[in-house]
């Protein structure tokens, strides 16, 4: 006799577990699809890569943990899945000139920046494409860590997990990160006019 | 002017991460009394609150979503294929 009752407990089995992964894991393919686009720079690129993913997030599905993080959990796996197929092969590792953030910085002066003024000068006339695009340029690992924290919301604990790095590592790339696009968006309205740089410069 | 390290810490003062409440009222009161450390928290707190608002989430494609659930969803031919191939497996 065909054990049917085998069979549809195999296949019950299957359509609750696609249940459940539907549930867990596709509410945050916007998520991973807006940093496989910032991360890729392709709009099929990052297709292909969620793809990827969540193929292989399914695929695995019975070993992930009910209750931890989901979405931590996809990231690491578009993580590992970016560097082993998409990032760009043999490309040294993002030398970051700093230099210039530095001289930007030590030509400020605090103590005469209306904060308030430049804030609104700066960026009420940035367009979100602008911002888009000074995000992009940034280098590689300043660029996670400010869409993981800023745009994803993850911890430092799980930023470090994530990239792989001590938690003070996480820290200070934030910290320049963020200096550096500062910088960037600030150069950038005062070449539109937006600001005048005499505000700050000596 | 502060290390560079000490300077970090206001980027973890921005972000909520510091989790010992005796350095957070610490670094608030240097803050408070510093120029250069005003304008470093100023800094962290703009661009992330810039960054947070005004970066929009873009769906993913439709088409992503179809092409996935063609591959994986029990109700799509693969899904079914992929099933077969468990109960195939299963009997052999």
């Amino acid at each position: 006799m065909f054990p049917f009752p085998i069979l549809l407990a195999i296949i019950d089995d299957q359509k609750q577990l696609y249940a459940e992964f539907e549930k867990e894991a596709i509410p945050h393919m916007d998520a991973l699809y807006n940093f496989a686009l910032r991360m890729t720079g392709d709009g099929d690129e990052a297709d292909d890569l969620v793809q990827e993913t969540y193929l292989k997030a399914f695929r695995f599905f019975d070993k992930f943990e009910r209750g931890t993080n989901c979405k931590a959990w996809l990231f690491r796996i578009m993580k590992n899945t970016f560097i082993n197929s998409y990032r760009k092969s043999s490309k040294e590792p993002d030398k970051i000139d700093y230099e210039d953030v530095e001289n930007f910085y030590e030509n400020i002066k605090p103590s005469s920046t209306d904060t308030a003024h430049l804030e609104k000068e700066m960026y009420d006339n940035l367009l979100d494409d602008e911002l888009s695009n000074a995000i992009a340029s940034l280098p590689e690992d300043f660029r996670t860590v400010i869409i993981l924290c800023d745009i994803e919301g993850f911890s430092y604990d799980e930023i470090a997990d994530f990239v792989d790095v001590p938690v003070g590592t996480v820290r200070s790339r934030l910290h320049r990160a963020r200096k550096m696009l500062f910088a960037k968006l600030y150069n950038y309205a005062a070449d539109k006019g937006y600001i005048d740089k005499t505000d700050t410069d000596e | 002017m502060k290390e560079n390290r000490d300077l970090y810490y206001i980027a973890a003062l921005a972000d909520g991460e510091i989790k010992d409440p005796s350095l957070e009222r610490k670094l608030r009161d240097e803050i408070k009394d510093d120029d250069g450390l005003q304008f470093e928290f100023f800094v962290q707190t703009s661009i992330k609150n810039l960054v947070s608002q005004r970066l929009k989430i873009a769906p993913a494609p439709v088409k992503v979503r179809k092409r996935l659930e063609r591959k994986i969803s029990p109700d799509s031919d693969k899904g079914l294929k992929h099933l077969y191939g468990l109960i195939r497996r299963f009997f052999r």
